[in-house]
């Protein structure tokens, strides 16, 4: 009996958020889809129009810079964030001394909002106030670091700053996972004389396959809302270099007044993750099992 | 108990679902420079002296503060009023029945008899005003440093062709011949400029009405190898720079000319150099055709007598003639008001204004839709930051336009 009431009761206070998810999430993305397929500008019409809107987009070479960059910025972002978090779950977990202080500070990026984050590293990576002017200052004319103003480098700026942020979380969730393994591993490990390097890469890190799991899904997520990094990082940068998805979505959202093109965008970013992403984790959840 | 928990719950969330409220009647705009704001306060004192509340809803840029307006009006939660560049982008919110229109008062104060013919149907739908006009921007201006000139040699230049060729001996003398920042916004207009020069005031009003013969032709391919016979005359720090900063190489003596709009001579008043003497003041050269955006407020539709009453209130108070001037020469701007007094302008705000008076005179593309103000932006600003050829340009211009 009383067990019934609570599950009652769970279920009357998670009904609001059900009835939220289900309303502004499944309705508005499913919205989005059948605006893509009208011709909406300003505001939104019901005059279907086919396929057309997706033509168009594949058509707009700004959109190709855009969807290009979602991948380089994605793949360096995960890449850098898993091994230099990992990396850094390792050292920590050498049982070093001040290990808070260092997993503090590591972690502290994470607590910045990327628009902070963005703007800091736009001060430091600008040539004419940033780290080349201090260079610069010190005697070192030579020195060049204007990736930031480059429209062939300028991504790889979003990636630097991105990683910068990204990569404590993903440390402290490896650190937590290299705390759970087995103490008697270790004692094995250290009987059969195995170097330490050889044990994590072939005994420690494979049993952190879901710590992967997680941390990829967490990563991914910010990939595909990678615009508040973007706007205040490279505003200034040539033309639209380091467009992403979200920032030539919004464009067209609200500056371009064209709701249906913009739809379209959203829509190829939605299917593109989604066909990265799902056969992952269904290959990952199924070997779980 | 429990119950108690839950009743909490249901009624936070009741709460959290209640629709933020507004105060209603607010005033929406992005006039928080230090010029701008004076400007807006004659408004706003004129306004309170005749009884009304203003409420500011400052915003830092007009794509934001659009944005929340478009949603405040579809919310069912409008403002009062909302600035705007008056033309194509009032027309296409009144059109998707976003505003009110404030036709009575305009009748009732004549607006038709004391604007200019292309700023009244600008600010106007379907022959009622939408919108009140407060200002026009004069766009198109190249600002001198008179003394670089006079070290380089050289004589103010009053045609395009005499303006190239004192570029290389200005760059011998050892200045920067032109600033040029590195922003969307100022290299399209840098492309205005060279369209309106190097290809002529018939060429550009076919290029903003949107003709497709001119914008395909070899006249579009000219105008972008013009623009792109600038770039050696310009500096390497350009990539990134801010208008102001770009300003400011010209005021203090180490570029020559800049290509900026009227907000661009505050700064050469500021740093107390007299227009004439230290610096000049020239619509783009060869032109002589000034280049106008019209600056005004628009008012959100709402079905509330009361904050009709007040959208009509603040409408008079914008286009109240004392105020116009007043906050014209405040932000640098001319009055949106033929009859309003034009005594203290300086002589660029008075050569500008005899070009507007004898109808030699054209609204700006910012006036003109979204969708070509961005095909332009992206095109010009791709072209210029790369290698492409300029008959590339012109075929992705066309393209783009297509498109839409």
């Amino acid at each position: 009996m009383q067990s019934r009431s609570h599950v009652l009761t769970s279920q009357l206070v998670l009904l609001p958020t059900l009835v939220i998810v289900v309303y502004f999430l499944w309705g508005f993305t499913l919205y989005t889809g059948y605006l893509s397929f009208t011709d909406s500008k300003f505001l939104p019409s019901h005059n279907w129009i086919g396929l057309k809107q997706y033509e168009l987009l594949w058509s707009n070479h700004r959109w190709k810079i855009a969807y290009a960059n979602m991948f380089i910025f994605g793949g360096l972002y995960l890449f850098f964030c898993v091994t230099v978090g990992g990396l850094l779950a390792i050292l920590l977990d050498q049982r070093i001394r001040l290990e808070s202080f260092f997993r503090t500070a590591f972690l502290y990026p994470m607590s910045l909002s990327l628009v902070v984050t963005g703007l800091a590293w736009q001060w430091m990576l600008n040539p004419t106030l940033g780290l080349q002017k201090l260079a610069h200052d010190l005697g070192f004319h030579g020195f060049a670091l204007d990736w930031i103003v480059s429209s062939k480098y300028a991504i790889y700026t979003v990636v630097l700053a991105a990683v910068w942020h990204g990569s404590g979380l993903i440390m402290v969730l490896f650190l937590a996972g290299l705390r759970a393994v087995d103490e008697d591993i270790w004692k094995s490990i250290r009987v059969e004389g195995i170097p330490a390097w050889r044990a994590y890469l072939s005994i420690i890190l494979p049993q952190l396959r879901p710590f992967l799991l997680a941390a990829i899904l967490l990563l991914t997520f910010n990939v595909i809302r990678s615009f508040d990094l973007v706007v205040p990082l490279t505003k200034r940068s040539p033309c639209f270099a380091t467009d992403v998805p979200a920032k030539f979505i919004y464009d067209y959202f609200f500056a371009r007044s064209n709701i249906a093109r913009g739809a379209a965008a959203a829509v190829c970013t939605v299917v593109t993750v989604l066909l990265i992403i799902l056969p992952y984790l269904y290959h990952e959840l199924r070997k779980q099992k | 108990m429990r119950k108690l928990i839950i009743l909490g719950i249901a009624a936070t969330a009741m709460l959290a679902f209640s629709a933020t409220s507004w105060a209603g009647g607010d005033v929406v705009h992005w006039w928080v420079g230090d010029a701008e704001s004076k400007a807006l306060k004659v408004i706003v004192d004129q306004f309170e002296s005749s009884g009304g509340k203003w409420v500011d809803t400052p915003h830092n840029d007009s794509e934001a503060a659009h944005a929340s307006v478009k949603s405040r009006v579809i919310g069912g939660n409008p403002p009062g009023a909302v600035l705007m560049v008056v033309g194509a982008s009032t027309q296409e919110w009144s059109a998707g029945g976003l505003l009110n229109d404030v036709d009575a008062v305009a009748k009732a104060e004549n607006w038709d008899a004391v604007l200019p013919d292309g700023v009244a149907s600008a600010s106007k739908q379907g022959g009622k005003y939408i919108a009140a006009p407060v200002f026009l921007s004069t766009v198109n201006w190249r600002y001198t440093n008179l003394s670089v000139l006079k070290a380089s040699g050289v004589d103010e230049p009053k045609s395009w062709g005499a303006f190239m060729t004192s570029l290389p001996r200005i760059q011998k003398a050892g200045f920067i011949p032109l600033a040029v920042g590195g922003q969307d916004w100022q290299e399209t207009l840098l492309f205005d400029h060279v369209a309106l020069g190097a290809g002529g005031p018939q060429y550009f009003r076919e290029l903003l009405d949107g003709n497709m013969d001119t914008i395909d032709s070899d006249d579009t391919t000219r105008v972008f190898a013009a623009m792109r016979a600038l770039a050696p005359y310009t500096d390497a720090g350009k990539a990134g720079r801010g208008w102001g900063d770009t300003n400011n190489l010209v005021i203090t003596g180490k570029a020559a000319y800049i290509f900026m709009g009227d907000w661009a001579k505050g700064g050469f008043l500021q740093a107390k150099k007299s227009p004439g003497q230290d610096f000049s003041c020239q619509i783009s050269p060869g032109s002589g055709m000034v280049l106008t955006a019209v600056d005004g407020f628009a008012f959100p539709k709402t079905s509330s007598a009361a904050d009709q009453a007040t959208q009509g209130k603040l409408a008079s108070a914008m286009m109240n003639k004392e105020v116009q001037t007043q906050a014209a020469l405040l932000k640098g701007a001319l009055p949106a008001r033929t009859d309003a007094s034009t005594e203290g302008f300086d002589h660029c705000s008075q050569n500008a204004l005899s070009l507007l008076g004898s109808g030699s005179a054209a609204l700006h593309w910012n006036v003109r839709d979204s969708g070509f103000k961005g095909v332009l932006k992206d095109v010009v600003s791709q072209f210029w930051n790369s290698d492409m050829s300029a008959a590339d340009a012109r075929k992705m211009l066309v393209d783009g336009l297509k498109q839409l």
